[in-house]
Protein backbone atom coordinates (compact mmCIF):
# COMPACT_ATOMS: atom_id res chain seq x y z
CA UNK A 1 0.00 0.00 0.00
CA UNK A 2 2.69 2.44 1.20
CA UNK A 3 4.42 1.46 -2.46
CA UNK A 4 1.58 2.28 -4.36
CA UNK A 5 0.93 5.64 -2.27
CA UNK A 6 4.86 6.86 -3.38
CA UNK A 7 4.38 5.52 -7.18
CA UNK A 8 1.08 7.40 -7.28
CA UNK A 9 2.70 11.08 -5.49
CA UNK A 10 5.51 10.36 -8.14
CA UNK A 11 3.72 10.03 -11.51
CA UNK A 12 1.42 13.56 -9.84
CA UNK A 13 4.49 15.17 -9.04
CA UNK A 14 6.23 14.47 -12.48
CA UNK A 15 3.21 15.63 -14.75
CA UNK A 16 1.87 18.51 -12.27
CA UNK A 17 5.10 19.24 -9.85
CA UNK A 18 2.74 19.25 -7.04
CA UNK A 19 5.86 18.14 -5.24
CA UNK A 20 7.97 21.63 -5.98
CA UNK A 21 4.16 23.76 -5.16
CA UNK A 22 4.17 21.86 -1.62
CA UNK A 23 7.90 22.82 -1.27
CA UNK A 24 7.61 26.12 -2.41
CA UNK A 25 4.66 26.62 -0.05
CA UNK A 26 6.49 25.15 2.81
CA UNK A 27 9.06 27.52 2.27
CA UNK A 28 7.01 30.41 2.07
CA UNK A 29 6.89 31.78 5.44
CA UNK A 30 3.91 34.24 7.19
CA UNK A 31 5.21 36.72 9.51
CA UNK A 32 4.09 36.10 12.87
CA UNK A 33 2.75 39.59 14.85
CA UNK A 34 0.31 41.27 16.48
CA UNK A 35 -1.19 42.28 13.04
CA UNK A 36 -1.18 39.12 11.45
CA UNK A 37 -4.85 38.52 11.58
CA UNK A 38 -5.24 40.81 8.37
CA UNK A 39 -3.15 38.62 6.72
CA UNK A 40 -6.20 36.17 6.24
CA UNK A 41 -8.65 38.52 4.15
CA UNK A 42 -6.76 37.85 0.86
CA UNK A 43 -7.96 34.01 1.09
CA UNK A 44 -11.59 35.08 2.56
CA UNK A 45 -11.84 37.02 -0.40
CA UNK A 46 -10.66 34.09 -2.67
CA UNK A 47 -13.23 31.79 -1.39
CA UNK A 48 -15.85 34.31 -2.17
CA UNK A 49 -14.53 34.68 -5.12
CA UNK A 50 -14.76 31.00 -6.56
CA UNK A 51 -18.75 30.59 -4.67
CA UNK A 52 -19.41 33.74 -7.13
CA UNK A 53 -17.68 31.59 -9.99
CA UNK A 54 -20.24 28.73 -8.78
CA UNK A 55 -23.16 30.59 -7.90
CA UNK A 56 -22.86 33.01 -10.91
CA UNK A 57 -22.88 30.39 -14.11
CA UNK A 58 -25.67 28.38 -11.86
CA UNK A 59 -28.16 31.29 -12.56
CA UNK A 60 -26.96 31.98 -15.92
CA UNK A 61 -28.37 28.81 -16.99
CA UNK A 62 -31.72 30.33 -15.82
CA UNK A 63 -31.29 33.95 -16.26
CA UNK A 64 -33.17 35.54 -19.30
CA UNK A 65 -31.10 38.81 -20.07
CA UNK A 66 -33.78 41.46 -21.97
CA UNK A 67 -36.02 43.77 -20.94
CA UNK A 68 -39.37 41.46 -20.75
CA UNK A 69 -37.74 38.63 -19.27
CA UNK A 70 -35.23 39.26 -16.71
CA UNK A 71 -38.20 40.08 -13.90
CA UNK A 72 -39.88 36.71 -14.63
CA UNK A 73 -36.97 34.70 -14.98
CA UNK A 74 -35.58 35.90 -11.58
CA UNK A 75 -38.92 34.90 -10.31
CA UNK A 76 -39.19 32.01 -11.89
CA UNK A 77 -35.67 31.00 -10.68
CA UNK A 78 -36.62 31.69 -6.87
CA UNK A 79 -39.80 30.02 -6.60
CA UNK A 80 -39.91 27.04 -9.52
CA UNK A 81 -35.95 26.05 -9.77
CA UNK A 82 -35.10 23.46 -7.02
CA UNK A 83 -33.08 25.88 -4.66
CA UNK A 84 -32.96 28.57 -6.96
CA UNK A 85 -33.92 30.47 -3.58
CA UNK A 86 -31.06 29.28 -2.07
CA UNK A 87 -28.45 29.94 -5.56
CA UNK A 88 -29.83 33.19 -5.52
CA UNK A 89 -29.43 33.86 -2.29
CA UNK A 90 -25.78 32.82 -1.40
CA UNK A 91 -24.65 35.09 -4.84
CA UNK A 92 -26.17 37.65 -3.51
CA UNK A 93 -24.88 37.24 -0.36
CA UNK A 94 -21.39 36.22 -1.24
CA UNK A 95 -21.37 39.15 -3.43
CA UNK A 96 -21.75 41.92 -0.25
CA UNK A 97 -19.68 39.84 1.81
CA UNK A 98 -16.65 39.98 -0.95
CA UNK A 99 -17.23 43.64 -0.75
CA UNK A 100 -17.07 44.06 3.28
CA UNK A 101 -13.99 42.38 2.93
CA UNK A 102 -12.35 43.95 0.28
CA UNK A 103 -12.84 47.39 2.31
CA UNK A 104 -11.69 45.47 5.36
CA UNK A 105 -8.25 44.33 2.92
CA UNK A 106 -7.68 47.66 1.44
CA UNK A 107 -8.12 49.74 4.62
CA UNK A 108 -6.05 47.35 6.55
CA UNK A 109 -3.19 47.78 3.42
CA UNK A 110 -3.74 51.10 3.75
CA UNK A 111 -3.44 51.27 7.02
CA UNK A 112 0.09 49.22 7.72
CA UNK A 113 1.44 50.72 4.70
CA UNK A 114 1.52 47.07 2.90
CA UNK A 115 2.14 49.48 -0.64
CA UNK A 116 5.97 50.66 0.18
CA UNK A 117 8.46 49.13 -1.76
CA UNK A 118 8.67 46.66 -3.54
CA UNK A 119 5.18 45.95 -3.10
CA UNK A 120 3.92 48.84 -5.61
CA UNK A 121 2.15 46.56 -8.14
CA UNK A 122 0.57 44.23 -5.91
CA UNK A 123 -1.19 47.75 -4.30
CA UNK A 124 -2.32 48.63 -7.91
CA UNK A 125 -3.46 45.08 -8.76
CA UNK A 126 -5.25 45.26 -5.76
CA UNK A 127 -6.79 48.47 -5.96
CA UNK A 128 -8.07 47.82 -9.80
CA UNK A 129 -9.65 44.55 -8.22
CA UNK A 130 -10.95 46.62 -5.59
CA UNK A 131 -13.13 48.85 -8.28
CA UNK A 132 -13.63 45.43 -10.42
CA UNK A 133 -15.36 44.07 -7.33
CA UNK A 134 -17.29 47.31 -7.02
CA UNK A 135 -18.48 47.51 -9.97
CA UNK A 136 -19.14 43.55 -10.07
CA UNK A 137 -21.65 44.30 -6.76
CA UNK A 138 -23.83 46.99 -8.46
CA UNK A 139 -23.99 45.82 -12.11
CA UNK A 140 -25.69 42.36 -10.63
CA UNK A 141 -27.47 44.34 -8.52
CA UNK A 142 -29.23 46.04 -11.50
CA UNK A 143 -29.61 42.34 -13.18
CA UNK A 144 -33.24 41.42 -11.83
CA UNK A 145 -34.55 44.85 -13.36
CA UNK A 146 -36.99 45.56 -11.10
CA UNK A 147 -38.17 48.98 -9.82
CA UNK A 148 -34.73 49.41 -7.69
CA UNK A 149 -32.67 48.00 -10.03
CA UNK A 150 -34.45 50.57 -13.05
CA UNK A 151 -34.08 53.50 -10.30
CA UNK A 152 -30.20 52.61 -9.40
CA UNK A 153 -29.64 52.47 -13.00
CA UNK A 154 -30.72 55.95 -13.63
CA UNK A 155 -28.85 56.94 -10.47
CA UNK A 156 -25.95 55.25 -11.51
CA UNK A 157 -25.43 55.78 -15.03
CA UNK A 158 -26.14 59.51 -14.16
CA UNK A 159 -23.83 59.92 -11.96
CA UNK A 160 -20.79 59.46 -14.59
CA UNK A 161 -22.70 61.92 -16.86
CA UNK A 162 -21.44 64.53 -14.36
CA UNK A 163 -17.83 63.81 -15.67
CA UNK A 164 -16.78 67.42 -17.09
CA UNK A 165 -15.71 67.01 -21.22
CA UNK A 166 -16.35 62.82 -21.29
CA UNK A 167 -19.87 62.26 -19.16
CA UNK A 168 -22.15 62.14 -21.77
CA UNK A 169 -19.68 60.22 -23.36
CA UNK A 170 -19.91 57.63 -20.83
CA UNK A 171 -23.51 57.58 -20.44
CA UNK A 172 -24.18 57.04 -23.70
CA UNK A 173 -21.63 54.24 -23.15
CA UNK A 174 -23.11 52.53 -20.21
CA UNK A 175 -26.87 53.34 -21.06
CA UNK A 176 -26.81 52.04 -24.73
CA UNK A 177 -28.95 55.07 -25.48
CA UNK A 178 -29.66 58.23 -23.77
CA UNK A 179 -32.35 56.21 -21.76
CA UNK A 180 -32.35 53.43 -19.29
CA UNK A 181 -33.80 50.67 -21.25
CA UNK A 182 -33.44 46.91 -22.48
CA UNK A 183 -30.04 48.34 -24.05
CA UNK A 184 -28.66 49.24 -20.79
CA UNK A 185 -30.03 45.76 -19.37
CA UNK A 186 -27.79 44.21 -21.90
CA UNK A 187 -24.57 45.94 -21.50
CA UNK A 188 -24.79 45.98 -17.86
CA UNK A 189 -25.90 41.89 -18.83
CA UNK A 190 -22.77 41.48 -20.89
CA UNK A 191 -19.99 43.56 -18.10
CA UNK A 192 -21.54 41.50 -14.74
CA UNK A 193 -20.96 37.98 -16.72
CA UNK A 194 -18.01 38.77 -19.40
CA UNK A 195 -15.89 41.86 -19.54
CA UNK A 196 -15.46 42.25 -15.24
CA UNK A 197 -15.12 38.42 -14.21
CA UNK A 198 -12.46 37.97 -16.70
CA UNK A 199 -10.70 41.01 -15.89
CA UNK A 200 -10.95 40.39 -12.51
CA UNK A 201 -9.28 36.91 -13.23
CA UNK A 202 -6.61 38.57 -15.08
CA UNK A 203 -5.55 40.91 -12.22
CA UNK A 204 -6.28 38.30 -9.50
CA UNK A 205 -3.45 36.15 -11.11
CA UNK A 206 -0.47 39.10 -11.59
CA UNK A 207 -2.09 39.59 -7.77
CA UNK A 208 -1.65 36.41 -6.48
CA UNK A 209 1.87 36.24 -8.11
CA UNK A 210 2.62 39.39 -7.27
CA UNK A 211 2.07 38.39 -3.59
CA UNK A 212 3.97 34.91 -3.85
CA UNK A 213 7.00 36.41 -5.29
CA UNK A 214 7.03 39.43 -2.50
CA UNK A 215 5.98 37.69 0.42
CA UNK A 216 3.54 39.36 3.38
CA UNK A 217 4.64 42.94 4.19
CA UNK A 218 5.17 43.82 7.89
CA UNK A 219 4.14 47.18 9.22
CA UNK A 220 6.68 49.66 9.67
CA UNK A 221 6.16 49.57 13.60
CA UNK A 222 6.95 46.01 14.07
CA UNK A 223 10.14 45.82 11.72
CA UNK A 224 11.60 49.20 13.53
CA UNK A 225 10.89 47.36 16.81
CA UNK A 226 12.61 44.15 15.81
CA UNK A 227 15.39 46.37 14.80
CA UNK A 228 15.65 48.14 17.90
CA UNK A 229 15.67 44.86 19.46
CA UNK A 230 17.81 43.35 17.29
CA UNK A 231 15.35 40.24 17.56
CA UNK A 232 14.20 38.60 14.21
CA UNK A 233 10.86 38.24 13.57
CA UNK A 234 9.12 34.79 14.18
CA UNK A 235 7.57 33.12 10.81
CA UNK A 236 5.63 29.93 10.54
CA UNK A 237 5.31 28.09 7.29
CA UNK A 238 2.00 28.97 4.84
CA UNK A 239 1.66 25.47 4.32
CA UNK A 240 0.74 23.76 6.89
CA UNK A 241 0.04 26.71 9.26
CA UNK A 242 -1.49 29.00 7.47
CA UNK A 243 -3.17 26.57 5.13
CA UNK A 244 -5.37 24.97 7.98
CA UNK A 245 -6.20 28.87 9.38
CA UNK A 246 -7.83 29.65 5.95
CA UNK A 247 -9.49 26.36 5.59
CA UNK A 248 -11.49 27.01 9.03
CA UNK A 249 -12.09 30.57 8.85
CA UNK A 250 -13.30 29.74 4.77
CA UNK A 251 -15.51 27.06 6.62
CA UNK A 252 -17.03 29.67 8.87
CA UNK A 253 -17.16 32.43 6.82
CA UNK A 254 -19.04 29.29 4.27
CA UNK A 255 -21.84 28.51 7.91
CA UNK A 256 -22.37 32.25 8.05
CA UNK A 257 -22.71 32.72 3.87
CA UNK A 258 -25.75 30.04 4.35
CA UNK A 259 -26.86 31.31 7.41
CA UNK A 260 -27.79 34.57 5.76
CA UNK A 261 -28.91 32.95 2.90
CA UNK A 262 -31.63 30.92 4.66
CA UNK A 263 -33.02 33.78 7.41
CA UNK A 264 -32.41 36.80 4.90
CA UNK A 265 -33.62 35.10 1.22
CA UNK A 266 -32.71 37.42 -1.56
CA UNK A 267 -35.56 39.75 -2.86
CA UNK A 268 -37.19 40.26 -5.60
CA UNK A 269 -38.83 44.33 -5.78
CA UNK A 270 -42.08 45.28 -7.44
CA UNK A 271 -41.90 45.45 -11.65
CA UNK A 272 -40.54 48.35 -13.17
CA UNK A 273 -43.42 51.07 -14.38
CA UNK A 274 -41.86 53.13 -16.59
CA UNK A 275 -44.25 56.27 -15.85
CA UNK A 276 -43.87 56.01 -11.68
CA UNK A 277 -40.73 58.83 -10.70
CA UNK A 278 -38.39 57.70 -8.54
CA UNK A 279 -39.95 57.07 -5.30
CA UNK A 280 -38.93 59.19 -2.11
CA UNK A 281 -35.74 58.26 -0.48
CA UNK A 282 -34.35 56.10 -3.21
CA UNK A 283 -31.29 54.95 -1.83
CA UNK A 284 -28.04 52.80 -3.57
CA UNK A 285 -26.77 49.40 -2.37
CA UNK A 286 -24.90 49.35 1.04
CA UNK A 287 -21.39 49.77 -0.59
CA UNK A 288 -22.36 53.37 -2.36
CA UNK A 289 -24.01 54.72 0.53
CA UNK A 290 -20.70 57.04 1.55
CA UNK A 291 -20.97 58.24 -1.95
CA UNK A 292 -24.72 59.00 -2.26
CA UNK A 293 -24.39 60.92 1.57
CA UNK A 294 -21.19 63.05 0.88
CA UNK A 295 -22.85 63.90 -2.65
CA UNK A 296 -25.97 64.90 -0.56
CA UNK A 297 -24.11 67.08 1.43
CA UNK A 298 -22.73 69.05 -1.45
CA UNK A 299 -24.51 72.28 -1.89
CA UNK A 300 -26.47 72.40 -5.56
CA UNK A 301 -23.28 74.99 -6.95
CA UNK A 302 -20.15 75.02 -5.50
CA UNK A 303 -19.03 78.58 -6.91
CA UNK A 304 -20.91 78.46 -9.51
CA UNK A 305 -19.67 75.08 -10.89
CA UNK A 306 -22.32 72.13 -10.23
CA UNK A 307 -22.35 70.41 -6.91
CA UNK A 308 -22.56 66.89 -8.29
CA UNK A 309 -19.08 67.60 -10.83
CA UNK A 310 -17.10 69.19 -7.10
CA UNK A 311 -18.71 66.09 -5.85
CA UNK A 312 -17.34 63.32 -8.20
CA UNK A 313 -14.31 65.01 -9.05
CA UNK A 314 -13.15 65.69 -5.05
CA UNK A 315 -13.97 61.78 -4.54
CA UNK A 316 -11.86 61.07 -7.81
CA UNK A 317 -9.39 62.89 -6.99
CA UNK A 318 -9.06 61.81 -3.57
CA UNK A 319 -9.31 57.91 -5.18
CA UNK A 320 -6.17 59.16 -7.22
CA UNK A 321 -4.19 59.97 -4.40
CA UNK A 322 -4.76 56.58 -3.10
CA UNK A 323 -4.18 54.53 -5.81
CA UNK A 324 -0.56 56.94 -6.16
CA UNK A 325 0.16 56.32 -2.35
CA UNK A 326 3.46 54.56 -2.86
CA UNK A 327 4.56 57.47 -4.95
CA UNK A 328 2.69 59.75 -2.51
CA UNK A 329 3.92 58.42 0.81
CA UNK A 330 7.58 59.31 0.86
CA UNK A 331 8.17 58.85 3.99
CA UNK A 332 7.37 55.28 3.95
CA UNK A 333 8.94 54.25 0.87
CA UNK A 334 11.75 55.22 3.17
CA UNK A 335 10.77 52.37 5.96
CA UNK A 336 10.00 55.42 8.36
CA UNK A 337 6.89 56.25 10.25
CA UNK A 338 4.12 58.23 7.98
CA UNK A 339 1.86 60.19 10.67
CA UNK A 340 0.43 62.34 7.80
CA UNK A 341 -0.49 59.44 5.63
CA UNK A 342 -1.91 57.11 8.79
CA UNK A 343 -4.13 60.22 9.64
CA UNK A 344 -5.14 60.29 6.36
CA UNK A 345 -5.91 56.73 6.25
CA UNK A 346 -8.05 57.12 9.54
CA UNK A 347 -9.79 59.87 8.57
CA UNK A 348 -10.57 57.88 5.43
CA UNK A 349 -12.04 55.16 7.25
CA UNK A 350 -13.92 57.37 9.30
CA UNK A 351 -15.52 59.38 6.48
CA UNK A 352 -16.58 56.01 5.14
CA UNK A 353 -18.01 54.54 8.32
CA UNK A 354 -19.85 57.71 8.90
CA UNK A 355 -21.34 58.31 5.73
CA UNK A 356 -22.37 54.39 5.37
CA UNK A 357 -23.86 54.65 8.74
CA UNK A 358 -25.94 58.29 8.10
CA UNK A 359 -26.83 57.16 4.24
CA UNK A 360 -28.33 53.77 6.11
CA UNK A 361 -30.29 55.28 8.87
CA UNK A 362 -31.41 58.49 7.63
CA UNK B 1 -8.26 5.97 16.88
CA UNK B 2 -9.58 9.31 18.04
CA UNK B 3 -9.49 10.89 14.39
CA UNK B 4 -10.83 7.68 12.95
CA UNK B 5 -13.70 8.60 15.34
CA UNK B 6 -13.55 12.10 14.16
CA UNK B 7 -13.77 10.83 11.01
CA UNK B 8 -16.69 8.40 11.21
CA UNK B 9 -18.40 11.59 13.22
CA UNK B 10 -17.82 14.01 10.20
CA UNK B 11 -18.95 11.23 7.65
CA UNK B 12 -22.69 10.84 9.97
CA UNK B 13 -23.23 14.61 10.18
CA UNK B 14 -22.54 14.98 6.36
CA UNK B 15 -24.82 11.76 5.81
CA UNK B 16 -27.46 14.03 7.78
CA UNK B 17 -27.14 17.04 5.63
CA UNK B 18 -27.14 15.36 2.66
CA UNK B 19 -30.43 13.75 3.47
CA UNK B 20 -31.83 17.06 3.78
CA UNK B 21 -30.00 18.65 1.11
CA UNK B 22 -31.50 15.99 -1.44
CA UNK B 23 -34.75 15.25 0.11
CA UNK B 24 -36.69 17.47 -2.84
CA UNK B 25 -37.07 14.99 -5.42
CA UNK B 26 -35.63 15.15 -8.65
CA UNK B 27 -37.49 17.09 -11.44
CA UNK B 28 -37.67 15.22 -14.69
CA UNK B 29 -37.41 17.06 -18.30
CA UNK B 30 -41.02 16.89 -19.11
CA UNK B 31 -41.94 18.50 -15.89
CA UNK B 32 -39.64 20.71 -15.57
CA UNK B 33 -40.48 24.76 -15.55
CA UNK B 34 -41.24 25.68 -19.18
CA UNK B 35 -39.80 29.16 -19.29
CA UNK B 36 -40.83 31.14 -21.98
CA UNK B 37 -41.59 34.95 -22.86
CA UNK B 38 -44.97 35.51 -22.05
CA UNK B 39 -46.33 38.27 -24.75
CA UNK B 40 -47.96 41.61 -23.37
CA UNK B 41 -51.13 41.20 -25.44
CA UNK B 42 -51.96 37.45 -23.30
CA UNK B 43 -51.44 38.81 -20.25
CA UNK B 44 -54.19 41.64 -21.42
CA UNK B 45 -56.14 39.49 -22.35
CA UNK B 46 -55.74 36.29 -19.57
CA UNK B 47 -54.78 38.18 -16.71
CA UNK B 48 -51.18 37.89 -14.71
CA UNK B 49 -52.34 34.15 -13.20
CA UNK B 50 -53.69 32.31 -16.24
CA UNK B 51 -50.27 33.43 -18.01
CA UNK B 52 -48.29 31.56 -15.89
CA UNK B 53 -46.68 34.98 -14.54
CA UNK B 54 -45.47 34.66 -10.64
CA UNK B 55 -46.29 36.82 -8.48
CA UNK B 56 -44.52 39.03 -5.77
CA UNK B 57 -46.41 36.98 -3.32
CA UNK B 58 -45.25 33.50 -4.54
CA UNK B 59 -41.76 34.48 -4.54
CA UNK B 60 -42.48 35.67 -0.80
CA UNK B 61 -43.35 32.34 -0.55
CA UNK B 62 -40.56 31.07 -1.60
CA UNK B 63 -38.57 33.04 0.58
CA UNK B 64 -39.85 31.93 3.69
CA UNK B 65 -38.04 30.31 6.31
CA UNK B 66 -39.41 26.97 6.72
CA UNK B 67 -38.33 24.24 9.77
CA UNK B 68 -36.41 21.67 6.43
CA UNK B 69 -34.75 25.12 5.51
CA UNK B 70 -33.75 25.39 9.21
CA UNK B 71 -33.16 21.87 9.88
CA UNK B 72 -30.74 21.65 6.84
CA UNK B 73 -28.76 25.06 7.88
CA UNK B 74 -28.34 23.15 11.65
CA UNK B 75 -26.68 19.83 9.52
CA UNK B 76 -24.64 22.32 8.00
CA UNK B 77 -23.28 24.19 11.00
CA UNK B 78 -22.62 20.41 12.70
CA UNK B 79 -20.34 19.35 9.42
CA UNK B 80 -18.74 22.94 10.00
CA UNK B 81 -18.53 22.11 13.94
CA UNK B 82 -16.92 18.90 13.47
CA UNK B 83 -14.13 19.94 10.53
CA UNK B 84 -12.99 22.90 12.13
CA UNK B 85 -12.35 20.83 15.26
CA UNK B 86 -10.45 17.95 13.15
CA UNK B 87 -8.23 21.16 11.67
CA UNK B 88 -7.69 22.47 14.61
CA UNK B 89 -6.45 18.99 16.30
CA UNK B 90 -4.18 18.97 13.15
CA UNK B 91 -2.94 22.55 13.77
CA UNK B 92 -2.37 21.73 17.33
CA UNK B 93 -0.01 19.24 15.92
CA UNK B 94 1.38 21.44 13.76
CA UNK B 95 2.49 23.53 16.68
CA UNK B 96 3.64 21.29 18.63
CA UNK B 97 6.40 20.42 15.71
CA UNK B 98 6.56 23.95 15.53
CA UNK B 99 7.63 24.68 18.89
CA UNK B 100 10.23 21.45 18.71
CA UNK B 101 11.66 23.83 15.80
CA UNK B 102 10.54 21.23 13.14
CA UNK B 103 9.12 24.51 10.79
CA UNK B 104 10.48 27.16 12.66
CA UNK B 105 12.51 29.61 10.70
CA UNK B 106 12.99 33.59 11.35
CA UNK B 107 12.56 36.73 8.75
Amino acid sequence: MEEQKIQVKKALDERLLLGALIDLARKKLVPVHKHTIWYYMGALLLILFMIQMVTGPILLFYYKPAAETAYQSVAEIMVKVPYGWLIRSVHHWSSNLMIMIAFVHFFSTFLVKAYRRPREFTWFTGMIMFLLVLFLGYTGYTLPFDERAFFALNVGTDMPGAIPVVGQYVLQFLRGGAQVGMHTLNRFFALHVGVLPLALLVVLAIHIILVQMHGMSIPISIEKKAREEKKKIPGKPMFPHFVWHDAVNGLVLVGLLFTLAVYMPSELGAVIDYLKPAPVGVKPDWFFLWVYQILKWIPTYVLGIEGEVVGITGLAMVAAVIFCAPFVDWKSQHNERSPLFTAFAVVSLAVFLVCTAIGFFF
Amino acid sequence: MKRIFACLILCACAALFMTGFFSVPPVHAEEAAQMKTIPAKQIKKEGAAAAGIISREEVEKARAVTPERVYWLAGLWLVILVAAVLIRWQLRHDNKLYEEGYYSQEL
